[in-house]
């Protein structure tokens, strides 16, 4: 204790000189890419870390799954039989529709875009930091996943993977207000950007022009702009237009299709039609 | 001796990265969103309890090299966390022997005060110089972060007093 007043000389310089070096950090990060390599380079050594932050949640995963009941189990098994008769069902008429699909594009001679398949992930979790939407894969670069890479569920375009590690993803969410991705909508064919707002349920288009055709209940879906989102995968649909008096632009709010909210697994997108190596993951629709 | 400085900071470094990866723990999915505004600042309360316990090992540079770790897991921009524990380092290099004298419900409520001064200085940089939009529930994080304190404090006096 005795050399407690000599060591610490000065620690209010310190920390004011701390204080400025963490500011411009934190601005230099947010503005530029300049640090990303950083991130890229530590990603294996915060693996066990990544691991041991999961340990939690695959406790109790397992946990309930000894004590879910039989009956429960019966019921879901039931219910997942159904859906599969009606998928099939729905299968059915989607190959024939698929055949004809390619041979008008054949006629238009435009190449068919079917060529996608898509791997199962399951949600490991959502990111604790409550500036940003982020949720994490347990499929990772050793499972081809690659930065840059289109998200969907059943119902919709859910983001984007940001990092990857060798056994683990980060993917971003539509919904973050870092996020962008170019639409179309289907009634109009009018090209749209739809961005992120930092909520959970809600998406905004950018730049809508008072002129331009929209109606509530309009389904956006992927345009394939910008090389990044395969086309065709619904967004979301139009919730509210408000166009107020004198504005060039409307506000358009867009409610997302996939279930965000109640999100367990997800299909990560490998399209064979889109360049497979992206050196700059999220500009090209962040920016947008 | 120096078997103490051998044994103290490895306890250090243990509860702060435990800490670290409490404040990882994925939220389970489907959650309300409204959840992770309520997650307590376990990091934030590790260090505030270290840097008032042991002044002389938990510094503000301490407290800058465990921000800028916390940032790059939590993927938090480079200096987000760091801004907020020199911050913290900082309050308590200046009173920790007064907060020491207090009882844990008064340790708390200073606690909860101190937090809310970081998060309002995280708040206006992310809103005012990078213009981006928070929700305000992260004022919430203080709240829960006071009530965690006594039991963070009584756990982490129980390691202090066992290793270091």
């Amino acid at each position: 204790m005795k050399q407690l007043f000599l060591e610490r000389s000065n620690p209010r310089n310190q920390a004011v000189v701390l204080f400025i070096v963490s500011l411009l950090l934190f601005v230099i990060d947010g503005k530029s890419d300049a640090l990303d390599p950083v991130r890229q380079s530590t990603g294996l050594v915060l693996e066990p870390v990544y691991w041991l932050s999961t340990a939690p949640s695959r406790l109790i995963a397992g946990v309930s799954d000894i004590f879910e009941s039989r009956d429960v189990q019966r019921a879901t098994l039931r219910e997942r039989n159904q859906q599969i008769r009606l998928l099939q069902a729905g299968q059915l008429k989607m190959s024939a529709l698929e055949a004809e699909n390619a041979r008008l594009r054949s006629l238009l001679g435009s190449a068919s875009r079917m060529n996608e398949s898509v791997l199962i992930a399951e949600i490991k979790g959502l990111s604790p930091d409550p500036s940003a939407h982020h949720i994490t894969l347990d499929k990772g670069r050793d499972d081809g996943v690659f930065v840059g890479q289109p998200v969907i569920d059943a119902a919709g375009l859910v983001g984007q993977v940001v990092e990857a590690s060798s056994r683990l993803s980060k993917v971003l969410l539509v919904t973050d207000q870092n996020h962008a991705v170019p639409v179309l909508a289907v009634r109009t064919a009018a090209q749209l950007i739809a961005e992120g707002r930092g909520q959970r349920d809600m998406l905004s288009l950018r730049h809508v022009s008072a002129s331009l055709d929209l109606k509530v209940g309009d389904l956006l879906v992927t345009s394939g702009l910008g090389q990044r989102f395969p086309s065709g995968y619904p967004v979301g649909l139009i919730q509210s237009y408000h166009l107020p008096p004198g504005a060039a632009f409307a506000q358009v709010l867009v409610k997302p299709t996939s279930r965000l909210q109640t999100l367990d697994h997800v299909l990560l997108v490998f399209d064979e039609g889109l360049p497979a190596e992206r050196s700059d993951p999220d500009r090209t629709t962040t920016d947008g | 001796m120096a078997e103490p400085i051998l044994r103290g900071p490895l306890i250090i470094v243990l509860t702060l990265l435990l800490a670290i990866v409490l404040a990882l723990v994925p939220l389970p999915a489907g959650s309300p969103e409204a959840l992770k505004f309520l997650r307590p600042d376990w990091v934030g309360l590790g260090l505030i309890y270290w840097a008032i316990a042991v002044p002389e090992r938990v510094g503000v540079l301490t407290a800058f090299a465990l921000g800028l770790v916390t940032d790059l897991v939590l993927s938090t921009g480079f200096g987000y966390h760091s801004l907020g524990f020199v911050i913290l380092a900082a309050l308590a290099a200046s009173s920790y022997q007064q907060v020491r004298m207090l009882e844990i419900w008064q340790q708390a409520m200073l606690v909860i005060f101190a937090l809310f001064l970081v998060t309002t200085a995280q708040y206006a940089v992310l809103t005012l110089i990078m213009e981006r939009q928070l929700s305000l529930l992260v004022f919430l994080k203080p709240l829960s972060s006071g009530l965690m304190w006594p039991w963070v404090f009584l756990l982490l006096r129980l390691c202090r007093r066992r290793y270091l």
